[in-house]
């Protein structure tokens, strides 16, 4: 039984009941949850930009950086385990965004975007998500029943 | 004298006047930096400071040592053989980093506490603006006739001292703060104003004051949040920090309860010639030194 924290631009993959991946601080960045609710496998990612065009060779380093390469690779991790598409819960937070709609900082609202093409493209369908608005949030994902938590400040939710 | 609406206070002028008090009172009781932490500061005007002077200062400082032994010898930083001194130290990381950690080490040190008012725990505020002074010096690579570098790194790692004294004032007025900035969508800084008659970067400004820091950190920690009204020598540093920040809020800890709630100064972009890839290439390199930084400083 183990609290995995996931960094910024990292991913994690757990099979073990009792764990759960944390992640803190997702502002902009997306943080996005796979549960195999058969299979009872969850992986977690905290992506901080949308597109890995931006640096190819930041995103070959570390493709978790990106929301595009970061889901794809997640998912291609949580299928090479033996999950499959059907019994995958897809939950997402993050994506906040400033005050005045600046273009140079929709970060948040872009990297959103990205993720229901990635996802429309992979055939799944968004179970719960809690996005946009101006907070910070932290999640966490409980293996073993898959639950998904957000947390802004002191207030925490199940989605 | 008539006052912009937006700015005019909504306590008593009776408590405003005793919190303006207190709050110059915290000011006059900040602890202070080293000396020699200090000279450093100031000789930021100067081109480059000795190497042999500062290997020779850091030797005196034996709590910073084993810290930047430490980053020196992190492959993130490419060390090949293991660096056993000091000197060896301040050569491979060269005299900039050298400073900029010895600067960051000793501002980690006022920035220990957590942050009520601001619901910011007790690293936070030091990540927060580490990440926005890595992010000031590549924003600095990134345009043409920008500030050094290193006036960059330093003005953004002290942009949000004020925040130290001013938490236990948002605290007290936290209600009246949270109404203006959620339901009369007030920026955090002006809701601030409004009730407590002070911002954190005034506060900020006023410790650097105090401290005897340079003009251009006073001025900048003043402006981070309205850089157009910043002296015109200043206001090109003032405007980096600015984008510097957001993107530390964006994306980096440290948000608490305000970091998306301050106006982006879309003015600043006029002297930044900043677009959507730049800013998201800088992000990205930001968490790499970021990351060096962090296990070099212990955070
Ligand atoms: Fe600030
Ligand atoms: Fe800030």
């Amino acid at each position: 039984m183990a609290r995995i924290i996931v960094g910024i631009s990292e991913m994690a993959i757990s099979e073990s009941a009792g764990d759960v991946l944390v992640t803190h601080s997702l502002g902009s960045c997306l943080g996005f949850a796979l549960y195999d609710s058969t299979m009872k496998i969850g992986g977690l990612l905290h992506s901080m930009l949308p597109l890995s065009s931006t640096d190819y060779p930041r995103a070959r380093k570390n493709p978790a950086m990106f929301v595009d390469t970061g889901v794809t690779k997640l998912l291609e991790q949580m299928f090479k385990r033996g999950c499959s598409r059907e019994n995958l819960v897809v939950k997402v937070a993050g994506g906040a965004r400033v005050l005045d709609r600046q273009d140079l900082f929709r970060i948040g609202e872009r990297n959103y975007t990205v993720f229901r093409k990635v996802l429309w493209k992979n055939n799944l369908l968004i179970a719960g998500e809690d996005v946009g608005g101006s907070v910070s949030r932290s999640v966490r994902l409980e293996l073993g029943c898959g639950r998904f938590y957000v947390r802004t400040g002191s207030e925490e939710r199940e989605l | 004298m008539n006052q912009k609406p937006t700015t005019s206070l909504i306590i008593p002028p009776e408590l405003a006047e005793y919190y303006g008090r207190r709050i110059r009172l915290s000011v006059q009781q900040f602890p202070g930096m080293p000396i020699f932490v200090s000279q450093l500061f100031n000789e930021l005007k100067q081109e480059e400071t000795d190497m042999r002077v500062l290997s020779e200062q850091l030797r005196v400082d034996p709590g910073i040592t084993v810290n930047l032994l430490r980053l020196a010898n992190s492959a993130r930083f490419g060390a090949s053989r293991e660096i056993k001194s000091v000197h060896e130290a301040v050569v491979r990381l060269g005299v900039r980093r050298t400073t900029e950690i010895l600067l960051a080490f000793h501002v980690a040190g006022h920035f220990s506490h957590p942050l009520k008012g601001y619901d910011l725990s007790a690293s936070e505020l030091m990540k927060h603006s580490l990440w926005a002074a890595l992010a000031a010096e590549k924003v600095c690579t990134e345009i043409p006739d920008a500030p050094s570098p290193e006036y960059a790194f330093t003005a953004a790692l002290l942009h949000d001292i004020g925040k130290v004294i001013l938490s236990d004032f948002v605290m007290e007025e936290q209600p009246a703060i949270v109404q203006l900035v959620q339901h009369e969508k007030y920026s955090f800084d002006e809701a601030e104003k409004r009730v407590l008659g002070w911002t954190h970067a005034e506060t900020g400004s006023a410790i650097l004051n105090h401290w005897n820091f340079p003009d251009l950190l006073i001025q900048v920690a003043r402006y981070h949040h309205d850089p157009g009204q910043a002296p015109e020598e200043y206001r090109m540093l003032a405007g980096i920090v600015h984008v510097a920040d957001f993107l530390a809020y964006c994306q980096g800890p440290g948000a608490g309860v305000d970091g998306f709630s301050y106006h982006f100064r879309e003015a600043v972009l006029e002297r930044l010639p900043l677009n959507k890839s730049v800013v998201e290439r800088i992000a990205g390199e930001t968490l790499e030194q970021v990351e060096a930084f962090n296990a070099a400083l212990g955070l």
